[in-house]
């Protein structure tokens, strides 16, 4: 009888403890996120929703707001002379540049992961600059080197014989120039490549050594689902990036030639400050919102369950 | 394979590696272009640098374009206010994004996807709506012309993309820590504290490292809080070589180059602490 | 400073301890209580300097100093120039100024301001931007301080009127566009320099026959001869800076405009603009005088083309010649400047950066005291004698006393009186600008769409066909809006 008794005694206590446990997880959980908690509410959401009423409204900035429903998301879909032709240079750029952007800076990555290498420290810098070279100058340097008369890129291209471009004066060729702008600025992105390999444990790749596995079953079945949430990470932030991109097209071609380069984020900028229609741009925001929502729920699903983390979860 | 057969597998790696360097020497000159580029065109006349065919060297080297750039331009008041931002800043960032990067990667507490899908969602609307919601925000609490909006966002999650990478490295790292040292009777804090942040050291640094660049060249959030000629950053002071209808462009590069220079330096400086890899220290495999 | 609490305020003591971590619970508590007296002290700390501040508001506000903002861009040169400026306009009135520079995305900033009703007093306004800004109240009457005395009677063709009339700005310089040309190559050439006087200017045929003969091949080879190589022209004719003033000048110079007559359609699409189009484009692809929108040439500073010869002229405004006697100094070059060529009458655009008054003002008649200080001529003359503005009353451009004072050697060429001075005065037409809210969109709209003219793969009929129904709805829009 009695030992029944201590069973039950344990049991509950056990249960006890762990709901504790779990209390004690919440409470811990709740308060490391405060900052962020705070952050979000009063200096993100806040403003969002704010944002997110005026788009039914044809505020101007400093005039009265009327509500006007959907009208202005009507507008932008259907009449607005920008709207379309901004998307689909936005996505072409976004995806051209996650997928080079990406592959430069994950094989850059792991060429300066190589055991063997020396100078390690000075290359990884040097590969890093281009990021951190301010936006006037490399802007600058770019139109320099797209000139189709004396640029670097079509003076290297004659040489080797190959058919020459116009490069960002083009409406066929200027939005893959500014993508491959955007690869040679890979820095970033390949420094957390190279903090996600650090953490590949060299024992499994011995052990494919061992078992007598070559380069590309290493690479395959070891680096990449070790290295896969920092992937997913890149892909993301890097499809992200490309949506919002703004300075090298407000500053490189102004949204030409013959708006091949009128980026949504840059069209939201003239809407809302150029031409003060701020209902109107907030609208446009949140569309963008909307297509970035569903790009990111489905790089979560197909790609984010994919992802192997060291933790058992 | 025998440790013999091993070794003679290294020695094959010799010609792989010859190409190897020939890569990185050639990807080196093109990351170095710009700033040679930022030099050269520094050192020339206004004129000079947009000359076509350009001239990869300046006619009369003019040394003393760097004096007249920083003649009208108080380096060192701008550079003591970007680092009054930049500090604060740096280590609010990386202290509350690994805060809640912990939280949300190896904690479980109701509501904890809400907040996470918050946290990306967060980053998904374009930031120019945002803008004056945000201003009007801080000009009700006072805060325009001073550094406070700046120390806020820093100190509030420092931003969604670093929350998320946090928690994507906390997550790599196995449970075992976790349980063995709340086993040992530590609180979920002090793993978070002893056990965790060394771990996770690289990215912590790789995190400091970012943060600064971002906080170094921003221009744009000084431009807008600030109204005091006194308070403005570097990067914003720099702005004032561009003029209404034109530019001094040399100076522009003068001042651009001596801009990037610390911060290639704190780059080639920190990285060796967070690739080098300081988790590798045989606690794992 | 608000920060978010500190990680050793996490290091409460959770209710589940082990019995054994009794003491050291205790002694947090100690520590938590340590820290809440703390913090109560730096409250009451708080409210009390809170207190002595709202007291002695009363006694601040008592003081009377009157404190206008003043907003600019501009470089660190210009910046140096307005404080001054301002400092001797407190000396003389005693009225306090704050300036506010803002070297970029002004527009962004203001507009940010205006949300949150923390306009500055005075300051400067984009030009795209005044009229549309008026219409919508941020904009005060100016008309006292014109009136007032204090300052020089401006030209009405810098002045921006808002839809009831009212002058919302008044520009701080007058900028005109003409050619500005290389008289070495001209020398070397054999070909007379651009006529300087409007009663000489070339008709747009006699343009292009000339610059037929200053465009040469890199085998020395002119457009029209056998063996003309389109392909390596080593020195282009003309090329066309800030397209939007160039091609409005053309337009008023062809009797037309942005608009029709009765300011309440669009002339864009119609004949006359078309043609002006279309005789810019061929100077590109027909005529092979002007460089198209990648070539190198197009994309060189006017003081870059003059040094490596690349282009002979160049058509562009009158705040060139700051950076031109900068260059003149630094590299040894030569410039004068023409008059534009003309289709039916010659004519040039005008325009120039205003200063205004902002709605939020709570001092009126004082910021209408600093708008007439910076818009008084002499204030400015820093600007002027440099090269980058004109001045902006008639007296300045006529009187001879007065036009020695700002005219500077080394800064404006030898046909500066004739090119410039009079042209600005007898043959100018405001630009749009001065009296449409609307201008920006239709440039956002017209300037890309004569991207492929400039290309050669459209007639400017087709392209301002293509855009035609857009334009109207601009304008439609914009006419309801003024309502």
């Amino acid at each position: 009888m009695s030992n029944e008794i201590a069973n039950g005694v344990a049991a509950v206590r056990k249960r006890r403890h762990f709901s504790a446990m779990r209390r004690n997880e919440a409470v811990a959980g709740y308060l490391l996120m405060l900052p962020l908690l705070l952050g979000i509410v009063f200096l993100t959401y806040g403003q969002f929703v704010y944002s997110l009423i005026i788009s039914f409204t044809d505020q101007s900035v400093f005039g009265a707001a009327n509500f006007v429903g959907f009208q202005n998301y009507k507008k932008l879909l259907t009449e607005d002379f920008f709207f379309w032709k901004s998307i689909k240079a936005t996505m072409l750029y976004a995806f051209g540049s996650v997928i080079t952007t990406q592959l430069a800076a994950l094989a850059v990555a792991l060429l300066l992961n190589n055991r063997h290498l020396r100078g390690k420290t000075f290359f990884r810098t040097i590969f890093y600059i281009p990021s951190i070279v301010p936006a006037v100058a490399s802007c600058l340097l770019w139109m320099w080197m797209f000139n189709p008369d004396f640029g670097l890129f079509n003076a290297m291209l004659k040489t080797l014989g190959l058919p020459t471009s116009k490069w960002i004066y083009a409406e066929s060729s200027a939005v893959p120039s500014l993508v491959l702008m955007s690869a040679w600025a890979c820095g970033a992105p390949m420094v957390i490549y190279l903090s996600g390999l650090a953490n590949v444990p060299p024992s499994l790749l011995e052990a494919v050594d061992i078992d007598g596995g070559g380069a590309w079953t290493k690479f395959i079945h070891i680096t990449i689902p070790m290295i896969s949430p920092v992937l997913f990470y890149n892909t993301l932030m890097g499809v992200i990036a490309g949506f919002m991109t703004f300075t090298n097209s407000y500053v490189m071609t102004e949204g030409g030639p013959n708006n091949a380069t009128l980026f949504v984020n840059y069209l939201i900028y003239r809407d809302a400050f150029q031409y003060n229609e701020f209902g109107y741009a907030s609208a446009l925001a949140w569309i963008v919102f909307l297509v970035l929502a569903v790009l990111t729920l489905i790089i979560f699903r197909f790609f984010g369950k994919k992802v192997y983390y060291g933790d058992k979860d | 394979m025998t440790r013999i057969e091993l070794r003679k597998k290294k020695k094959k790696i010799r010609p792989s590696l010859i190409i190897l360097y020939a890569f990185l020497i050639a990807g080196t000159f093109v990351c170095l272009v710009p700033l040679y580029w930022m030099l050269r065109s520094s050192l020339m006349s206004n004129a000079e640098i947009f000359v076509f065919p350009p001239r990869f060297f300046p006619n009369s080297w003019r040394w003393n374009n760097y004096v007249k750039t920083f003649q009208n331009f108080d380096a060192l008041m701008y550079f003591t206010n970007t680092m009054k931002i930049l500090v604060p800043c740096v280590i609010g960032t990386v202290l509350t994004s690994a805060m809640a990067g912990y939280a949300l990667g190896r904690l479980n507490f109701p509501g904890k996807k809400i907040w996470f899908a918050l946290t990306i969602g967060a980053m998904i609307l374009p930031g120019h709506v945002v803008l004056i919601p945000l201003y009007l925000t801080y000009s009700f609490i006072g805060a325009t012309n001073t550094y406070t909006p700046f120390y806020l966002a820093a100190w509030c999650g420092g931003g969604a993309a670093n929350v998320f990478l946090m928690r994507q490295f906390m997550r790599t790292l196995p449970r075992e820590y976790d349980e063995s040292a709340m086993i040992d009777g530590a609180s979920r804090l002090q793993i978070f504290l002893k056990i965790l942040i060394p771990l996770c050291a690289p990215i912590l640094i790789t995190v400091a490292i970012f943060t600064f660049m971002f906080y170094w060249n921003d221009f744009q959030g000084p431009l807008i809080y600030l109204r005091s000629d006194n308070k403005f950053t570097l990067a914003l002071g720099i702005l004032s070589l561009r003029g209404a209808y034109a530019s001094k462009w040399n100076y522009i590069m003068a001042a651009s180059l001596v801009m990037v220079v610390p911060a290639v330096l704190l780059f080639a400086v920190g990285q060796r602490y967070f690739i080098e890899g300081i988790v590798l220290t045989g606690v794992k495999g | 400073m608000l920060y978010c609490p500190q990680t050793d305020d996490l290091h409460s003591s959770s209710p589940d301890q082990a019995p054994g971590h009794v003491a050291e619970a205790s002694e947090k508590k100690d520590r938590i209580n340590e820290r809440k007296e703390k913090k109560m002290k730096k409250m009451l700390c708080l409210l009390l300097t809170l207190c002595l501040f709202l007291l002695s508001l009363p006694a601040l506000a008592a003081a009377e100093e009157i404190t206008l903002t003043f907003s600019s861009w501009g470089d660190a040169a210009e910046k140096q120039i307005l404080e001054s400026a301002l400092a001797r306009f407190t000396e003389e009135t005693g009225i306090k100024v704050e300036y506010l520079y803002t070297p970029e995305d002004y527009v962004t900033k203001m507009t940010t301001m205006a949300a949150a009703n923390e306009l500055p007093d005075v300051g400067y306004l984009s030009e795209p931007i005044v009229v549309q800004w008026a219409n919508e109240g941020m904009l005060k009457d100016l008309t006292p301080a014109l009136k007032s005395g204090n300052v020089d009677a401006k030209m009405d063709s810098n002045k921006f009127i808002d839809k009831n009339g009212n002058v919302v700005g008044v520009s701080v310089a007058d900028e005109v566009v003409m050619i500005f040309y290389n008289p070495v190559y001209f020398d070397q050439m054999g070909i007379p320099y651009p006529p300087s006087k409007a009663e000489d200017a070339w008709t747009w045929d006699e343009f292009v026959d000339v610059c037929k003969k200053l465009t040469v091949d890199v085998n020395g080879k002119h457009p029209g001869e056998d063996g003309f190589d389109e392909n390596n022209i080593k020195t282009y004719a003309v090329k066309m800076d800030d397209r939007d003033y160039v091609y409005e000048s053309f337009l008023y110079s062809n009797g037309t405009g942005l608009f029709t007559e009765d300011g309440k359609g669009i002339a864009l699409y119609e004949d006359p603009a078309v043609e002006v189009f279309q005789a810019i484009a061929d100077l590109v692809n027909v005529h092979h005088v002007m460089p198209s929108a990648e070539d190198a040439a197009n994309n060189m500073d006017m003081s870059s083309c003059f040094l490596s010869n690349s282009c002979a002229m160049v058509i562009s405004g009158q705040w060139n010649f700051q950076s031109m006697a900068i260059s003149a100094e630094e590299d040894g070059i030569t410039y004068d400047v023409g008059v534009l060529p003309y289709f039916k009458e010659p004519r040039t655009a005008n325009t120039g950066t205003p200063v205004v008054v902002f709605r939020d003002t709570k001092h009126y008649d004082e910021a209408l005291l600093l708008a007439s200080y910076i818009m008084n001529t002499e204030f400015v003359m820093n600007f002027i004698t440099s090269g980058l503005w004109m001045p902006v009353s008639e007296e300045w451009y006529t009187d001879e006393a007065l036009i020695s004072k700002w005219l500077t050697e080394g800064v404006h060429s030898p046909h500066y009186r004739e090119a410039c001075i009079d042209w600005a005065l007898k043959n100018t037409h405001p630009s749009a600008y001065f009296t449409y809210g609307c201008v920006q969109q239709l440039e956002d709209l017209y300037i890309p769409a004569l991207d492929n003219v400039l290309l050669g793969t459209q007639t400017a009929k087709e392209a301002m066909e293509s855009i035609k129904p857009e334009l109207d709805k601009v304008m439609s829009d914009y006419l309801a809006s003024l309502q």
